[in-house]
Formats: structure tokens, C-alpha cells, sequence
């Protein structure tokens, strides 16, 4: 991710990187975990080699996939191939056509969410498949890949949430042809705040906002809109953090004026 | 499951070119006053994204 900082541009490498040493972290990159023993990890990195660590404490975010649904037409023939990509997925409106990196587009990601041939079947956040992941993937020299997830996190997933809700609404109100409501994460934005310390004077969080999530280099020289894309770490993250836990909670309660409270 | 009989070390990355935050930047990260106008700045953008950039 590419951020203009004071005048320059500066990528979220570099930052992390920063960040890392100033806190004395060690950091091990391209690298997949292949196994956890109690106190130990085996990990490949793109060399092929094999390694462990130790480790006391460990927290660790496995590879998304969906949720294993099984589909069947009225004749009961099984068309989950049809349905899901291989990883569980969903398929949607995306274009699914396997392409290589430097062909990849902003148009290529779904807009409706909508499963193709049927207008009763949506997948929103985590669960639909997406065309391609975003940045380039790479292989290790033993074929295992390493290919960052496209980010479907929270606020893209609540925006596509609503974008279908509505498309649902407006349909069962106003008959079955009204338009869909669209939403690409290549146009959408997203916030991001990552927690570095606690305490309301003594807190500090990572707080980025990019835009939009999903690279568009025909857009944007960087792939995203260089004055909405930028991070910055202080204090102030971790106040935006703690604003927008006790917010959502609140929303997700329906607690009276949710609906103001935007996602 | 076959082990390599010498694991390499851990790849660590090399941080040494990562540039240090300076005393005044990490006084800044902490300053009540000036951290509140980064709060607003920040509520600002997340608001206008919320507004113009979600189709
Ligand atoms: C460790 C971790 C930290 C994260 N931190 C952040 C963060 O700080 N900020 C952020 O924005 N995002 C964060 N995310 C990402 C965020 O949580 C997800 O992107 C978001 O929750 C995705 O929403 P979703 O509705 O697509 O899926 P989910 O929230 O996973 O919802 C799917 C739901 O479907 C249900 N379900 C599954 N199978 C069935 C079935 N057969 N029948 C009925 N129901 C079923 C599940 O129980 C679940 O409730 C984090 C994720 C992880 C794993």
C-alpha cells in the first residue's frame, strides 16, 4: 500500500518496518505455516527452505475458505461446482476468467453480489469468491502459494451487507426486475485501525483508511486515490478504535438512533 | 514427515534501513492536543468515504 506522507510517497512496508524496529519485533515475511506442535511452528519460505520457532504465545490466521455448503438442483443433481469455487466460496457476478497479474482489473470484481442465474442467492463478505487476490501471488520452490487475501473485513463486508439488504427491500416493495444496488470493493473504502497499545493517554493504534480497497492502476498512478489513502500511528487511533467499538455495539443492538451510525 | 537434518536459521528481515522515529515524532504520537486534531482528521476522512466512496 502505497501512502503520501509530508510530500512523499511511502508504502506501508516501510512503515511497518518502522514501526517493528522501534518495538524491537522481529519479523519473518513470505513465509506459510505447515504445522503447529505444542511450543512449535513449521513454516516454508519461498525459497522452499524449512523451518521452526518457538513460540509461548502464538495467534494465527489461517487461510480463509467458506463454509463447506453442498448445492442441488430441483432434479437433485449436485451443482455445488457450479455454485462455489473450490475453496467454498460463492461465485458471483465477478469475472472469473483465470488471467495473469498484469491483466487483472478493477472491473473484474462483482458490483451485485448476486449469484449468477439466480436472483434469489447472494454472497456478501467473507463468503463470496473473489476473481483474484490483489497483489501479486507468489509460490514457494515446493509449488505452496503465498498470496495475501483480498481484505474482506469489517467495513466492506457491512457495506456489502447493506448494498444487498437493500437490493432484497426493493425487490420484495417494488417487484422482482428493480435494479440491483452496486457496490465494488474497487470503489469503496475502508478504514483500518490497528491496535499498538492501550490506554486513553497512553494508547496508540495504527489508523489507515484506503481507497479503494481493491487496487485500480488505470485510475490511480498507486492504484488508489493518494489524498484518501493514508495511515498514521498515535494515541489517536486507539481513541478511534475504542469510539467505534462502543459505536457498533450500539448499532448492533438497535439501540434507538442506530440507524445514524454509518458503517 | 521428513526434517532437514540442519534447519536453517530463522530468515529474520533485516530492519537496519527502516528509519527510527525521531523524539519529537514519538512526543507527537502522544501529544493530547495535537492528537486530537489527528482524531478529527481521521473522523473526517472515514466520514467522507462513508459518503461518496462506497459504490
Ligand atoms: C482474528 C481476526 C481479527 C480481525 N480483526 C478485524 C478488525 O480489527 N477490523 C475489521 O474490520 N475486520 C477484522 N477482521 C475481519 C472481520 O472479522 C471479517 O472480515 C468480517 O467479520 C466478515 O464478515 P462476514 O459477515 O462476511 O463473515 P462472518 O462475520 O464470519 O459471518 C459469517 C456467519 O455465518 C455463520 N455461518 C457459518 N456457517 C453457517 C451455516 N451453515 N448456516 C448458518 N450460518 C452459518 C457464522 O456462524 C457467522 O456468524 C478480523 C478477522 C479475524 C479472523
Amino acid at each position: 500500500m502505497v501512502f503520501d506522507q509530508q510530500g512523499f510517497q511511502t508504502t506501508s512496508e516501510l512503515w511497518t518496518g518502522s514501526l517493528f524496529r522501534e518495538r524491537g519485533v522481529e519479523a519473518i515475511l513470505g513465509a506459510h505455516v505447515s504445522k503447529v506442535e505444542d511450543g512449535l511452528i513449521h513454516y516454508e519460505t519461498l525459497d522452499g527452505a524449512a523451518h521452526t520457532i518457538g513460540f509461548d504465545f502464538a495467534m494465527l490466521i489461517p487461510p480463509f475458505g467458506g463454509v463447506p455448503l453442498k448445492a442441488f438442483d430441483a432434479d437433485g443433481a449436485d451443482i455445488t461446482a457450479e455454485l462455489f469455487a473450490p475453496s467454498g466460496f460463492m461465485k458471483v457476478d465477478a469475472d472469473y476468467t483465470a488471467k495473469p497479474y498484469e491483466l487483472w482489473r478493477a472491473e473484474d470484481w462483482p458490483t451485485t453480489y448476486a449469484a449468477p442465474g439466480y436472483d434469489n442467492l447472494w454472497a456478501v463478505g467473507i463468503a463470496f469468491a473473489p476473481p483474484h487476490q490483489i497483489s501479486r501471488p507468489h509460490k514457494t520452490a515446493n509449488g505452496t502459494m503465498i498470496a495475501p487475501s483480498p481484505p474482506r473485513t469489517g467495513m466492506p463486508s457491512g457495506v456489502m451487507g447493506k448494498t444487498v439488504a437493500m437490493t432484497i427491500a426493493d425487490r420484495i416493495k417494488h417487484g422482482a426486475d428493480v435494479e440491483a444496488h452496486t457496490a465494488s470493493m474497487a470503489r469503496m473504502g475502508a478504514a483500518c485501525v490497528a491496535s499498538a497499545g492501550a490506554g486513553l493517554t497512553r494508547g496508540s493504534a495504527a489508523a489507515m483508511t484506503m481507497l479503494p480497497v481493491v487496487p485500480d492502476y488505470q485510475r490511480y498512478r498507486t492504484g488508489r486515490d493518494e489524498r484518501e489513502t493514508r495511515g498514521e500511528l498515535g494515541l489517536h487511533g486507539h481513541w478511534v478504535k475504542l469510539m467505534l467499538h462502543y459505536l457498533f455495539l450500539y448499532k448492533a443492538k438497535a439501540r434507538p438512533g442506530w440507524q445514524f451510525i454509518p458503517e | 514427515m521428513t526434517q532437514p537434518a540442519a534447519p536453517a536459521s530463522d530468515p529474520i528481515a533485516d530492519l537496519s534501513k527502516s528509519p527510527l522515529p525521531t523524539a519529537k515524532t514519538l512526543k507527537m504520537r502522544q501529544s493530547l492536543p495535537f492528537q486530537f486534531t489527528r482524531f478529527l482528521s481521521f473522523n473526517s476522512r472515514i466520514m467522507r468515504m462513508v459518503i461518496k466512496g462506497h459504490h
